[in-house]
């Protein structure tokens, strides 16, 4: 009997936990709030305090963040009608292939789409900030003989020494390879994966593979790798802080941050607010200003620093020399990309 | 096995033992957060897209899976048997000295446990990064350029730091039971330092050993965070390509089934291992 009524206490305790956890997720209904979700650390407190907040305190709208940007989570939160994700920070190649599955069409009224970069803009999608993946080579190290473009980075012979790579193959280390192979940008796409790999073989147990880009960012500045293929911005913040490397800009791959609705979020007017105050070339200067990323609309006119005027990949300069990556290839081909390299870099 | 057979006569009794209602709130948060989604992950890996083991074929002829399964495999029994090696002597010691010493032993095993993973794995990195200060110790003894960070035996340090208490516990706990005048018996009876060890706390210890070794293999399997911030894709574990399955290919099904393959390996090994233990222990009369 004693057995029986604890048993039924517990059952009501576990019931109470579900039922008030439910009701939390509910009542953030009402009032104006916004959940935003990036990837956490400096990105996202730039976002958050050059953005969003002078935003929020406009339109009365309490932001509040979480982080990382989980697509496994994403996708359960819609496919469970549970979401509390309102805007998302992604990959370009996310919201075109899941337009309309886990993402909403976005309003584009009142943004000046012919300002930002081209590709950068589809139906669910808008971008954020842009940024490079290129090469940045120790200049102790090779001196008054520096690589010039990526087919130095896979010569071991004529530039030994330690590499870095992203481990992720969406940040682009496909495309570079290509390039290094002497594949002409414009023919760039579709991806010849195989041949992409194969020129990777160069550097086949050669490579340290980042995983996260503060540990690309801590490889520069702790002179980990000679030569390492890094995102724009982690090497200007590198550089900022001391270490010793230079860019090579021909052919760098310009990508982006998209910004997108979940579907099923309770805050969709809020959220398209808040997208078209970031677009503005008032908000883009502004985190330019604060971070070594580039401002996608071309009107923003930010006073950047010596180190991050260098590294604005948006400016003339380097945007001439740019390849930009194919967001639509990427959203149609990403699955077998990341399932053949991560055979290749797990073997 | 005492324990085993008290639970199993148990339904020969008419009435339930009323502790068992003591159990029931962890019971069923146990079966709320964990054995439902389990079971779920279980359920999708043969039911999508279709019913069936097409999943299970997908893996095993893809190439990768088998061989990171087979590493995550050796590593993590590298792993037991380097934590048994450096954690053995130590717990004997944790035996054998005062009190007090004894307390600063016990201290020091436990404070991993206190300090974050993230934090921990992180100061490894410092450590074995090139030019770091465990590559300049290396270079003093003329190995030049040694860079651990990304490397195989780099995964196995952290690892081993991390698990150390799991394995100093147990068998500080069993050898704590050693009956101390056995010792002296056998050194009476004129057995040298050699001989009493390997004849008298070798064996008994056993029962200590084997618990360490099968907890700290099956830790092991599981590791994430330190293959991936000491290692690099090239030596990734079975968790490293679970992670990839669930947040980039967003594939529930196959990610299910890899964590099924491992669980079934898991299995096999320890089985094999136990059965292995019980025969040494025929052999060497610990029983």
């Amino acid at each position: 009997m004693r057995a029986h009524r604890s048993l039924a206490a517990a059952v009501a305790g576990i019931l109470g936990l579900t039922t008030l956890a439910a009701c939390g997720s509910d009542s953030a209904g009402d009032g104006k709030s916004l959940t935003f979700v990036a990837y956490g650390g400096v990105t996202q407190d730039v976002m958050v305090k050059q953005w969003l907040e002078p935003w929020g305190k406009t339109e009365g709208v309490t932001v509040s963040q979480d982080s990382p940007t989980d697509y496994a989570k994403l996708a359960t939160m819609v496919e469970a009608g549970k979401v509390t994700w309102d805007l998302v920070d992604t990959e370009p190649f996310y919201p075109i292939q899941e337009c309309g599955k886990s993402v909403v069409k976005l309003d584009h009224t009142g943004i000046d789409v012919d300002k930002l970069p081209k590709g950068t803009v589809s139906d669910c999608a808008l971008p954020i900030w842009g940024y490079s993946l290129l090469l940045a080579y120790n200049k102790d190290k090779y001196g008054a003989n520096p690589p010039t473009s990526f087919a130095d980075f896979f010569d071991l012979a004529k530039f030994p020494g330690t590499r870095a790579a992203p481990a992720n193959v969406t940040a682009g280390p496909l495309e570079v390879g290509l390039l290094a192979d002497g594949v002409e940008p414009s023919a760039l796409y579709p991806l010849d994966i195989p041949r992409a790999l194969k020129k990777w073989d160069a550097l086949k147990g050669k490579v340290n593979l980042w995983k996260t880009s503060s540990v690309s960012q801590q490889q520069l500045e702790a002179k980990q790798a000679d030569m390492a293929l890094v995102w724009s911005g982690r090497a200007a913040e590198a550089v900022k802080n001391g270490a010793p490397y230079a860019p090579v800009w021909k052919q760098n791959l310009f990508s982006w941050a998209s910004v997108v609705i979940p579907k099923g979020s309770a805050h969709v007017k809020e959220a398209q607010s808040a997208i078209r105050s970031l677009l503005t070339p008032e908000t883009q200067a502004k985190l330019a200003e604060n971070i070594a990323y580039a401002p996608v609309n071309s009107a923003a006119d930010p006073k950047l620093d010596q180190v991050y005027a260098a590294y604005n990949v948006t400016s003339p300069t380097i945007s001439e020399q740019s390849v930009s990556q194919d967001a639509v290839w990427w959203a149609e081909n990403q699955q077998q990309a990341v399932t053949q390299w991560t055979a290749w870099t797990t073997s | 096995m005492d324990g085993l057979d008290h639970v199993m006569r148990l339904p020969d009794r008419l009435r339930p033992d009323p502790a068992l209602g003591l159990l029931a709130p962890a019971l069923l948060a146990l079966a709320v957060f964990f054995l439902y989604p389990a079971i779920s992950l279980i359920w999708r890996s043969f039911t999508e897209p279709s019913l069936g083991l097409a999943q299970y074929g997908d893996l095993l002829g893809d190439g990768v899976t088998l061989g990171v399964l087979a590493r995550t495999l050796w590593v993590s029994a590298l792993v037991s048997v380097v934590t048994l090696i450096i954690a053995y002597p130590y717990a004997y010691l944790m035996t054998t000295t005062g009190p007090r010493v004894r307390a600063v032993l016990v201290a020091l095993a436990l404070l991993p446990f206190w300090l974050s993973l993230m934090a921990r794995t992180f100061a490894w990195v410092v450590l074995l990064q090139r030019g770091g200060p465990i590559s300049w110790l290396l270079e003093q003894f003329g190995l030049h350029d040694v860079t651990l960070v990304g490397t195989l035996p780099g995964v196995v340090i952290g690892m081993v730091q991390v698990l150390l208490p799991f394995m100093v516990l147990p068998l500080y706990s069993t050898m704590q039971g050693i009956d101390r005048r056995l010792v002296t018996a056998a050194r009476s009876l004129g057995a040298g330092p050699a001989t009493t060890f390997r004849t008298v706390v070798l064996p008994l210890s056993m029962p200590g050993v084997v618990a360490g070794l099968s907890l700290v293999f099956v830790v092991a399997l599981g590791f994430y965070v330190t293959p991936v911030l000491l290692g690099s894709p090239q030596n990734a574990l079975i968790a490293q390509l679970i992670g990839i399955k669930v947040e980039q290919l967003r594939d529930f099904p196959a990610a299910g089934a890899m964590a099924v393959l491992m669980l079934v390996a898991t299995a096999v090994v320890l089985a094999a291992a136990t059965r292995m233990v019980r025969l040494g222990d025929m052999f060497g009369g610990a029983r």
